[in-house]
């Protein structure tokens, strides 16, 4: 089947530095114990973020775990050359701006209008960085909602870690659920969202 | 954010799992969530990096300094014994 | 195959060293020494209570090593077969002293020891991210860390630790062993090993932390 796969810089594996040659099987060593070779479905996209972005041909059976599968075998086919780092941004950009709307529509919820009209307006990350700088947060769970907009915003703008943005965006929406089930819903979402920006077929 | 989303990491519950981690000792689960906060946290990513620099800079030690009166009673034990060779 | 040659490397060494020895060669007893002495003494203080009895143990341990090395048939490694010398010799010694305190509580004395000074974290009932790091660590320079003041900080920070945590970082990170070695020479279990792993490198990563910011240039 094929899936996806995020690498370091030179196809090399994030975690256990392996340096992955295109073409080429490899074989792991031992699926049981979570040592098989790992992929993303679309769905799992937004939990691995990484530099590059691979599609993989895996073989034999493959165990389907929460957030990732996993094989006994594996190669990489070819990059996706539409993700890169312009495209990571705009990635960023959009968990950041989700997390304002997400922050946005809970104060909105809470009573807090005025505050959510000035969250909502900005349409650039330094405009929303600008104006998040200038809001003195509210009290309580209204100012945890206002903090994950404002945490995006900043975040982003000083090192541009898109995963990181992705991750304040999805914990909002569990806090705006107030079910920790929204943080995987945010994440799926994202997920797809990427997908349909790559145009990346459904494994 | 714990309480959010109580099944991700923080960054003081990954200090106390990076010898798992290392060791492959982690759960599934754990080493799965251990890896999801390396996708975002570039502090931990260091303090991960640090701990294999720290373990990398003691096998630095391994050649190190006998006091001279060890060494000496050493080396006269050696002879005794390589008297004895045949 | 890189642990497969680094196998080969180390039987071959293990025959070429054996063979020296085998002929009364001291520059490679004195090679042998060097490279095992020191960590011979850690291991030897997890068992006896004091530094000179700890030095009487190592002696004894070597002297037991060139009686054996007739014998001695190579079918573990030369490391593993001194440091189990080492380990009877300080077992024996060690139960001779009357060491009450058995060997896995060593350096686990304190349960909640954790691995970095809890004020670094955000509280866990702050409002924004309780648990991430407030005083996050800054990556390491590589040219820094090879540096005389870098080894000689991780040095004086082993030296400091308490004597089960010495030994097991001593055996698992400057000798290199293997976990089962450890667990086997210390007497300890797979859990208690690393247990004691982990507060020994927390312990020691903090020193050189340390070390490394005191070090910087304003």
């Amino acid at each position: 089947m094929i899936a996806y796969k995020f690498l370091r810089v030179g196809a090399v594996g994030p975690f256990t530095g392996h340096r992955w040659s295109p073409g080429t099987w490899v074989d792991a060593a031992d699926v049981h114990e979570g040592l098989g070779v790992h992929a993303c479905r679309v769905s799992d996209l937004a939990f691995w973020i990484g530099e590059e972005l691979w599609r993989v041909e895996l073989q034999g059976h493959v165990w389907e775990r929460a957030t990732q599968i996993e094989a006994a075998r594996g190669r990489l086919l070819d990059r996706v050359a539409g993700w890169d780092g312009k495209a990571r941004t705009e990635f960023g950009l959009h968990c950041v701006f989700q997390a304002r709307d997400i922050a946005a529509a809970a104060l909105r919820g809470l009573g807090f209008a005025d505050l959510a009209d000035r969250l909502a307006l900005p349409g650039t990350l330094p405009e929303l960085a600008a104006t998040v700088r200038s809001i003195e947060p509210p009290d309580g769970f209204a100012g945890e909602m206002f903090g994950y907009a404002r945490d995006a915003a900043i975040a982003f703008s000083m090192t541009g870690n898109a995963a990181e943005s992705s991750f304040i965006a999805s914990v909002a929406n569990a806090a705006a659920r107030g079910d920790p089930s929204g943080f995987g819903e945010e994440k799926r979402r994202q997920s797809h969202w990427l997908a349909e920006r790559l145009a990346a077929p459904e494994a | 954010m714990t309480l959010r989303a109580p099944e991700q990491m923080t960054c003081r519950e990954f200090v106390e799992l990076v010898t798992e981690y290392l060791e492959g000792a982690l759960s599934l689960e754990d080493r799965t969530r251990f890896e999801h906060h390396l996708v975002f946290c570039t502090w931990c990513v260091d303090y991960l990096q640090q701990m294999r620099d720290t373990l990398r800079a003691a096998g630095r030690l391994r050649e190190s300094d006998v006091p001279e009166n060890a060494k000496e009673k050493l080396l006269r034990a050696f002879r005794q014994w390589k008297r004895g060779i045949p | 195959m890189v642990e497969q040659t680094a196998l080969a490397r180390t039987i071959s060494d293990d025959e070429r060293v054996l063979a020296a020895l085998r002929v009364g060669d001291e520059q490679a007893f004195l090679v042998l020494v060097q490279r095992l002495h020191p960590s011979m003494l850690h291991v030897a203080l997890a068992f006896v209570p004091s530094r000179a009895v700890a030095e009487e143990v190592v002696q004894e341990a070597w002297l037991g090593v060139l009686k054996g090395l007739a014998q001695f048939e190579g079918r573990s490694s030369l490391r593993r077969w001194i440091f189990g010398i080492l380990s009877n010799c300080a077992r024996t010694r060690g139960a001779r002293e009357a060491r009450s305190v058995p060997l896995s509580s060593l350096g686990a004395e304190d349960d909640s020891e954790p691995a970095v000074d809890p004020s670094r974290f955000r509280p866990p009932d702050h409002s924004h991210w309780p648990g991430h790091w407030s005083s996050p660590p800054t990556p390491w320079p590589e040219e820094q860390l090879l540096r005389r003041e870098a080894v000689e900080a991780v040095e004086r920070a082993i030296q400091d630790l308490p004597p089960g945590q010495r030994a097991v970082i001593t055996l698992r990170d400057i000798q290199g062993c293997e976990s089962a070695e450890v667990c086997d020479v210390l007497g300890i279990s797979e859990g208690n090993q690393r247990v004691l792993l982990h507060r020994a490198r927390s312990k020691v990563r903090a020193h050189l932390e340390r070390r490394l910011q005191a070090e910087k240039p304003r």
